[in-house]
């Protein structure tokens, strides 16, 4: 059992109890009704995204993650992701091969462009430096190197 | 903690083809190492050139395309706006370049003249264009062969070509074609035609706001749904419609002209403008959903018995065309026996006459359950009056929708009145919306 812990100070907390992966409609709940409110700001569902999916994956033991400053808005569409991912996972575990195998994987496949499609709203008309501050991501070129990278692609920059 | 950089590449490459243009998908390349070769990948690139073609802009095109080595292209788009100049060989090249690389969907835009020869041979016979639009190009000379094999949709915008039958050319080499959209085509040709033959076409939409006045010819045993917009044509030819569902003619109109002029045909014979509506009107004649602009209504005054029978009509709206128009209504309905449901959208109600004498369609009678007036102005009585004929002769009827234009005051009189109404049917339901 993975269970989301929610902490309205904090933020998010994930638990993986035994081998099955669930969630915990309440909190699900409690996040759509903050999402509705527009509480919180920044981005980071990715990263939520990313290591909820390393954790399911991995198959890891029981373990509790702090997931602080995290918008509610991209925090539920992860958890929906989630959600639909290990509901097909699991549907392709117990289904035996046949036509309906297909439409889990057909209706993930919609969310899947759904979260890329958020993502990408996300991105669009921000600056570099906004850019690296949403995702917190670190710039590790060397000034006369960035230069260059701009020089690459000069018409992009213009 | 940077997370989003741990996805992978398909994942990032598929968020950055997200992106509006390749270009904001390459300014991610400063944010770090890792982001660097990234945006070449995307399987969407989209080039807008809304300044001078600087060599800048060549070496950026050149240099995605050059580092895009293994992913697919899906969709490309090249655009040149305003009347920027561009080395035609060299834009042929990126253009041959991405049918190579199995492009499905391609968009091209240019507002330049000389343009004849920008799109290579090989385009003409594409195996993977599933969807192509063309913007603005001009004079374009059209191969011996021609055949886009997966080619479903395909949208030309103020497009000529060199040769009168250059349209059914590209038309007969589409052989799954669904969708083909048309504005503003440029006839180059006189007398100025445009004939559209395909067995597998669908939605067929032709638009044009200041274009010539047409020939115009639809041969389409699969076509379902026609939409008309904006057009003169001195003469329609209809063939085949056979499997027609849905006609848009909302945005219709005819010219003041329309109603006065006559035309002349090749040989001086005189063409009524009577009969243009004629040939129109008879080749839609298996329609189930009609809309038309109450500018329409117009013709039907012109015959004083039914034209036709549009047997299976269900549905019908009436969209405003800021003209005035009065009559037309009853001879309309006297057209369409199986009627089932008549919407009147914004402003059209209140500009109507009627004449409640006039022998009583029979699409009341039998078929007739839904009304719906979307402007309905209670202070003039003609309107009361026929809202009183409809209830008192359509005897069928299950709801009847109104929406008053006055404010809430009046509108409570008006509902008032209109509940009190005698109601030949006894399960009408009238609602004030």
């Amino acid at each position: 059992m993975l269970i989301f812990l929610f902490d309205r100070g904090q933020g998010f907390r994930v638990r993986k109890i035994d081998g099955v992966v669930d969630f915990e409609e309440d909190y699900v709940a409690e996040l759509r009704w903050r999402h509705i409110r527009g509480g919180g700001s920044g981005g980071g569902g990715v990263a939520l995204w990313q290591t909820i999916k390393h954790m399911i994956e991995d198959g890891c033991a029981d373990t509790e993650i702090p997931l602080p400053n995290v918008n509610s808005q991209t925090l539920s569409k992860v958890l929906e992701y989630c959600k639909k991912h290990v509901e097909a996972a699991a549907d392709k575990e117990t289904e035996p091969e046949d036509d309906k195998e297909t439409e889990p994987e057909d209706d993930m496949k919609a969310w899947d462009t759904d979260f890329m499609k958020t993502v990408a709203d996300m991105m669009k008309g921000k600056s570099p430096e906004e850019f690296r501050k949403t995702f917190n991501i670190k710039n590790d070129y060397t000034p006369e190197e960035e230069a260059e990278v701009k020089k690459e692609n000069q018409w992009a920059f213009e | 903690m940077d997370r989003l950089s741990d996805l992978p590449d398909f994942l990032l490459s598929d968020i950055l083809s997200r992106l509006p243009t390749t270009a904001e998908a390459a300014r991610t390349s400063v944010l770090s190492t890792r982001w660097r070769y990234l945006f070449p990948s995307a399987t969407t690139l989209i080039f807008i050139c809304d300044r001078r073609v600087s060599d800048h802009f060549v070496a950026f095109v050149d240099r995605v395309l050059l580092l895009h080595s293994r992913a697919p292209i899906k969709r490309f788009a090249l655009a040149f706006r305003d009347e920027i100049a561009f080395e035609i060989d060299l834009v042929c090249g990126w253009i041959s370049h991405v049918l190579e690389r199995g492009v499905e969907k391609l968009y091209f835009e240019t507002r330049r003249e000389r343009t004849a020869n920008v799109l290579p041979t090989r385009f003409f016979t594409s195996k993977t264009l599933t969807k192509l639009t063309l913007c603005g190009l001009c004079n374009v000379i059209i191969p011996n062969e021609v055949c886009f094999s997966s080619l479903k949709s395909l949208h030309l915008e103020a497009v000529s070509f060199k040769e009168r039958d250059s349209v059914q050319c590209i038309l007969s080499g589409c052989i799954v074609l669904e969708d083909l959209f048309i504005v503003n085509y440029i006839p180059m040709h006189f007398p100025w035609e445009l004939s559209i033959s395909n067995l597998s076409l669908k939605w067929l939409t032709i638009m044009g706001f200041d274009s010539e006045t047409l020939r115009i010819t639809v041969d389409a045993p699969s076509l379902v749904y026609l939409r008309l917009s904006g057009l003169n044509a001195e003469s329609y030819s209809l063939i085949n419609l056979q499997s027609l569902v849905i006609v848009d003619f909302q945005d219709m109109v005819f010219g003041v002209e329309f109603w006065i002029d006559v035309f002349l045909d090749d040989n001086d014979n005189i063409l009524q403008p009577r009969d243009i509506a004629v040939d129109l009107l008879t080749g839609i004649r298996n329609v189930q959903s009609l809309r038309l602009s109450s500018y329409f209504l117009r013709i039907f005054t012109l015959f004083d018995e039914p034209l036709l029978e549009y047997q299976n009509l269900v549905v019908l709206e009436i969209r405003n065309s800021d003209d005035e128009c009065k009559g037309g209504l009853s001879q309309l309905l006297r057209m369409t026996p199986k009627l089932r449901t008549l919407i009147f959208r914004w402003g059209v109600f209140e500009q109507l006459t009627w004449d409640p004498t006039e022998k009583v369609a029979s699409c009341l009678f039998s078929h007739l359950k839904v009304i719906e007036i979307y402007s309905f102005d209670g202070h003039q009585t003609t309107q009361m009056d026929m809202i009183q004929y409809f209830l008192k002769n359509a005897s069928v009827l299950e709801s009847l929708k109104v929406r008053p234009k006055k404010n809430v005051q009046e509108q409570t009189e008006i509902a008032k009145k209109l509940l009190t109404l005698p109601r030949e049917s006894k399960i009408c339901n009238v609602e004030i919306i």
